[in-house]
């Protein structure tokens, strides 16, 4: 078992790297449960808000995932916002709270650009509560 | 005493026959047993026949329920096929009048089953369903007990507000989960009617009925889709094993979500209508997030 000291180090390196790659290879490979794949980004879109009243609420919120895009303001009737946001292809669902006295029209319309996507009107008579719901075909 | 006692026993015997004895009602649901508790009061006495915890896709009435039903006045069924054996019922308790299949108040979802298409019968998982039964019932025990008309109405008249307010809860509950995460996979398809009120995909491992076995086909499938659309939580249903969704879990890396009560109410938890879809609703949203 002669040979250069140096080169018996080299040939037992490479021998140990040769040896342990099919066990890194074997404990580094992606979970198999969830693929990775590149999730393209999502088109961002503008959109403007408005909610109107026929009376003034005395209560109103429109949320989305539980943050508040627009509340109530004493007296006033009617809302307006821009707002952009991705739609996913599953679309997305806006809260509409409010608390009305005796029957009131509620008129939602959101509008990307020139294009109106949503155009409802509700007829709480004290309270409402409602999901107005957007899709990515909307856009 | 004797007289006393004589005398209180004519009393009630005449204020028995004045004021008349409840409607007698029998229920082979827990949802419509839970109806009519709220739209009756103590002015019916109801005999549920299905218990909460039974299956009622298995259930089959036994000679004493045959009884209770040809005793009853009016029999509550939810109907769209998912009691089997209500020919036969209807057959053997001869009038055919006093059933009250509420599911005829509600247009059906249809569903493939075994290549043919059938009514969906978990109607009640829409609230907005269970006010048109409630309805349905209340109508019936006016037809039945038209001397107590008023009470009838005003009892079913806060039980819709009641439902009304449950609507809104369901709403505000589910309106914190992006859409994109409404998948749920559930043991059996008994989740529809929610789904489409509130924009969820369902993904069932059994078809329509609890007694339906999921072929290898069907289930390798639905490992694939878990996977590709990254669903989290799987459910399964508190009267059903989850021996089978327990394995998804394991292929797919998705969690095992808690029982929901998808064919009726409960015995110790969500033991009413109301709890129960507050139980189903945070379930699934907890679960979801």
């Amino acid at each position: 078992m002669g040979g250069r000291p140096w080169l018996r180090v080299i040939l037992v390196v490479i021998g140990f790297s040769l040896a342990s790659y099919p066990v890194w290879f074997l404990t580094h490979r992606p979970d198999a449960s969830f693929p990775t794949t590149v999730v393209p980004p999502e088109k961002l879109s503008q959109l403007s808000l408005k909610v109107s009243f026929s009376h003034a609420p005395t209560a109103f919120s429109l949320a989305y995932l539980g943050n508040p895009l627009l509340q109530q303001i004493s007296g006033k009737t009617e809302y307006l916002r821009s707002w952009e946001v991705a739609l996913p292809k599953d679309g997305i669902d806006l809260l509409l709270k409010a608390e009305v006295r005796g029957k009131t029209s509620v008129h939602v319309e959101i509008s990307n650009g020139d294009r109106v996507l949503t155009d409802t009107t509700f007829w709480p008579e004290a309270e409402l509560v409602e999901l107005v719901t957007l899709s990515e075909t909307d856009s | 005493m004797r007289r006393t006692i004589a005398s209180l026993s004519v009393f009630c015997l005449g204020l028995t026959t004045v004021l008349g004895a409840p409607l007698k009602v029998a229920s082979l649901s827990t949802i419509t047993t839970d109806i009519a508790q709220n739209v009756g009061g103590d002015l019916v006495q109801i005999d549920a026949i299905v218990k909460p915890g039974i299956d009622p896709h298995e259930f089959q009435p036994t000679p004493g329920d045959l009884k209770k039903i040809s005793n009853a006045s009016l029999v509550l069924t939810t109907g769209k096929g998912i009691e089997g054996y209500m020919d036969k019922l209807g057959e053997t308790t001869g009038n055919k009048k006093k059933f009250i299949d509420t599911g005829k108040a509600i247009p059906s979802l249809r569903l493939e089953e075994d290549g043919k298409m059938v009514d969906d019968p978990h109607w009640w998982h829409s609230v907005s369903n269970v006010k048109k039964a409630t309805v349905m019932i209340r109508d019936a025990f006016i037809q039945a007990d038209p001397a107590h008309k008023a009470e009838f109405e005003k009892n079913a008249a806060a039980y819709l507000v009641k439902l009304s307010a449950l609507e809104k809860w369901v709403k505000e509950a589910v309106a914190v989960l992006p859409r994109e995460k409404r998948k749920l996979v559930t043991s059996h398809d008994a989740f529809q009617y929610f789904a489409r009120d509130y924009g969820f995909k369902i993904y069932a491992i059994e078809g329509v009925s609890t007694t339906d076995q999921p072929s290898s086909k069907k289930i390798a499938n639905l490992i694939a889709t878990i996977k590709a659309e990254q669903v989290k939580a799987i459910f399964f249903g508190s009267i059903e094993n989850p021996k089978v969704s327990a394995e998804i879990t394991k292929e797919t890396g998705a969690k095992l979500g808690r029982e929901l009560y998808a064919d009726g109410l409960g015995a110790t938890k969500a033991k009413t209508y109301p709890e129960m879809v507050k139980y189903n609703v945070t379930t699934i949203v907890d679960s979801l997030k």
